[in-house]
């Protein structure tokens, strides 16, 4: 994730340069849609997030502070955007309604293989604070200081989450016999 | 029982958060505690369930979607004229309007001598502006008659350009292609249709219409400039009902254009 050349790439966008908006979304399409993906265990749903994650980046790529770093930008809208979805989809539950978007189906699932089922189905077991921080920190790769930047929670918070979040996870895997 | 400070130092281990002498001091309390062994290899397992699992592979068409849905601030700046952007609102308001009021006096001003509703009666859809095409005498014409339809292809002189004319009446859905390159025209606009067709396209120099019942399509040719198309010859007509032509027919244009 190279600081500078997303800034150069930023400013570029900022003059109009459809090319460097080109290569700055083709830089994150893939980690953030996979980042939504994990977050929602459905594919369509976490191409819309990712669509709208670079939309609202865009939209206001004049409020971008050079401070920070983009990655952790684009990353906070895409964790929120998933976040707002999973609360949405859990007030139509709540409403009575049949659940639009199921969670997890086993095409859905198919997708990412076996182990990738596993892991998905698991996932979906934690609560969304607790999948945000396994999500960047095994899907996305984030150190303890850039989730804390992307969640906006001090890095002793991300510590302790990411370790109930574990803990839970290991239970989990026991109770469905996984074995590594 | 292990306390938070070492299971912060066993998880910053499993995830490769570690300086040197973390990785001492955690070589440390592993060598001395079971349980810190212990909760090592649990996160551990985790950990490596985890990053076993292959990233997802977003859908073709992510990329796509992605940019085309992007506006850039210097695409949206364009849009600020003249820079009007810099004053206040109620001035550009106020601008806007005055604008709209000149636009529309200029148009009062500007426009014939109004329309005839006669003209109009059978007139469903209009590109080009209308014209006194029906008035001028035709240059050339063929006519056709199949089982359940009959109509014809009719060429006049409209100014310095051309008005075709498809008319037909149709029992049942008929498939017209007019190929226009032959004959030294070019496509302009549709002039007229006294009916929506079912469809109307135009590509690579020949028009297709589909249609049923009574229908009158006009269009606007012109000589074509194209060096391939430009000299007059032959426009042809093919006619189709479900797939199989049923009838063809030519108009020639090489001595009505010289007229």
């Amino acid at each position: 994730m190279n600081r500078g050349r997303d800034y150069a790439l930023i400013q570029d966008c900022r003059n109009g340069d459809r090319q460097a908006l080109g290569s700055l979304v083709r830089r994150y399409e893939r980690p953030v849609y996979n980042a939504a993906y994990r977050m929602l265990g459905n594919p369509d749903e976490a191409a819309d997030v990712a669509q709208t994650t670079f939309l609202k980046a865009f939209e206001h790529l004049d409020r971008f502070n050079p401070k920070y770093k983009f990655f952790s930008w684009i990353y906070r809208i895409a964790v929120n955007e998933s976040i707002n979805l999973l609360n949405r989809r859990n007030r139509m539950v709540e409403l009575g309604d049949q659940e639009v978007s199921p969670a997890r189906g086993p095409e859905d699932l198919a997708d990412c293989g076996q182990l990738g089922s596993q892991v998905q189905s698991v996932l979906l077991e934690l609560t969304e604070d607790q999948r945000a921080v396994i999500v960047l920190r095994h899907f996305v790769e984030c150190s303890y200081r850039q989730m804390g930047q992307i969640l906006q929670i001090p890095e002793k918070t991300v510590k302790s989450r990411l370790f109930s979040a574990r803990q839970k996870m290991k239970v989990l895997l026991e109770n469905e016999g996984v074995k590594r | 029982m292990i306390d938070q400070k070492v299971i912060n130092l066993i998880q910053a281990g499993v995830d490769g958060e570690l300086d040197d002498a973390g990785r001492t001091e955690l070589e440390r309390v592993l060598e001395a505690s079971e349980e810190a062994r212990q909760c090592h290899a649990e996160l551990r397992r985790v950990a490596e369930f985890l990053d076993g699992a292959e990233p997802a592979e977003p859908p073709g068409d992510l990329h796509a979607r992605i940019v085309d849905g992007i506006t850039l601030p210097g695409a949206r700046a364009s849009r600020s004229l003249f820079g009007f952007a810099r004053f206040p609102a109620s001035v550009r308001y106020g601008l806007a309007a005055a604008a709209g009021v000149v636009l529309t006096l200029v148009m009062v001003g500007q426009r014939g001598p109004g329309y005839d509703p006669k003209g109009l009666d059978d007139m469903t859809g209009t590109i080009a502006p209308r014209a006194a095409d029906s008035a001028a005498p035709a240059l050339g014409e063929h006519r056709f008659e199949v089982p359940g339809a009959r109509g014809g292809l009719l060429l006049r002189r409209q100014g310095d350009d051309f008005a075709l004319e498809l008319t037909f009446d149709a029992d049942t859905p008929l498939d017209f292609r007019i190929d226009l390159a032959g004959g030294g025209l070019a496509f302009d606009a549709v002039a007229r249709a006294s009916a929506a067709p079912a469809s109307l396209e135009w590509a690579d120099g020949s028009m297709s219409v589909s249609g049923q019942g009574r229908q009158r399509l006009v269009l606007r040719t012109r000589p074509a400039t194209s060096p391939a198309d430009a000299s007059p010859g032959v426009v042809e007509l093919t006619l189709s009902r479900g797939g199989r032509v049923i009838h063809t027919g030519e108009l020639r244009t090489d001595d009505l254009l010289q007229r």
